[in-house]
């Protein structure tokens, strides 16, 4: 069915999926090129950073982690999290909120700007992992600690070379297509 | 002509990025309301939408607590003064599951999550038929 003009979404991971998608089932067979193309199509459009770096080790001490996570359930159930450092969060909602010649964002509205980053990261994701699946996803939740390692995948921002490190783990998969027969365990870092 | 906006999704932050897209729009906005879910977002429809002083616009996010936007905009539809408010749902659930039934519910259209500034405001003058 065609949609109307004001229907017609944006995003690549909406046109309707890849053409084997099939309702209620993921394509988890390219989660790593779907986890950094929702990473750079969500902060290059909103944040106004990109990713310039990919699996690079990062030295950011653990504590100066701040996590966000985002459960979420439908045709597949699981928790989507992200760790970034403060300081790199601060930078991040100064260019969400156009905060430009005001006083420094308030915790209070960084850990807003984190919650919604957490949600869009994890909405585009599960969008492109699964074109043709329904979702619910439950507030993000502010983590301090950040998650532990390990960690599904991890860029460098060009933010003064800090990290984006991201960690999906599977608590049910819907219909789970052939390749994904071992993917209901936490993804491996790559 | 001014436009009286309402902007309904729980997270702050998003409220404040769209409020913000549409004051630097150059749209003539006269107002906005902001709203943290679908029954606070009844309540101030039925306070400001008035003969006298219609809402022109709604935007409304999906996932939210209390009431969602999907239930948000049925009930809209079954009030008879609310239901031609145009209701264009901002999300990150860009299925097209999703996307048809609520072209069903009644909602005039969609914008996926992450959205540029230039996005909105061009779907604001699409549906106000400009």
């Amino acid at each position: 069915m065609m949609l109307p003009d004001l229907f017609a979404l944006t995003s690549e991971a909406s046109a309707g999926g890849s053409p084997e998608s099939q309702p209620g089932v993921l394509r988890l067979n390219e989660i790593d090129q779907d986890l950094a193309d929702a990473a750079r199509d969500v902060l290059g459009t909103m944040f106004f950073t990109d990713l310039v770096g990919d699996g690079e080790p990062c030295n950011c001490e653990p504590d100066s982690l701040l996590g966000v996570c985002v459960p979420f359930s439908g045709d597949a159930e699981g928790v989507f999290s992200f760790a970034i450092q403060e300081r790199v969060a601060e930078a991040l909602t100064v260019n969400f909120l156009g905060m430009v010649d005001t006083s420094p964002p308030s915790r209070q509205d960084i850990e807003e700007v984190m919650r919604e980053l957490g949600n869009m990261l994890c909405g585009a994701f599960l969008s492109r992992s699964g074109a043709d699946c329904l979702f619910a996803l439950d507030s993000p939740q502010i983590e301090r600690p950040a998650p532990p390692p390990p960690f599904t995948r991890s860029w460098t921002l060009d933010e003064s070379h800090s990290c984006l490190k991201v960690k999906v783990r599977w608590d049910r998969l819907g219909v789970p297509p052939n390749e994904t027969s071992d993917s209901s365990q936490e993804q491996q870092p790559s | 002509m001014s436009l009286r906006v309402l902007i309904v999704d729980d997270s702050p932050a998003m409220r404040a990025y769209v409020r913000r897209t549409l004051q630097l729009s150059g749209l003539p906005v006269e107002a906005v309301f902001e709203a943290g879910n679908g029954e606070e977002a009844l309540l101030i429809v039925g306070k400001e939408n008035r003969d006298e002083s219609k809402l022109d616009i709604i935007f409304t996010d999906l996932n939210m607590p209390v009431m969602n936007g999907e239930d948000f905009v049925k009930q809209l539809q079954t009030q008879e003064t609310d239901k031609e408010i145009p209701v264009l749902v901002i999300s990150t659930d860009a299925t097209q599951r999703r996307v048809l039934k609520l072209r069903e519910l009644g909602a005039r259209g969609y914008i996926s999550k992450p959205c540029a500034p230039e996005l909105i405001r061009m779907k604001v003058e699409q549906v106000l038929g400009k």
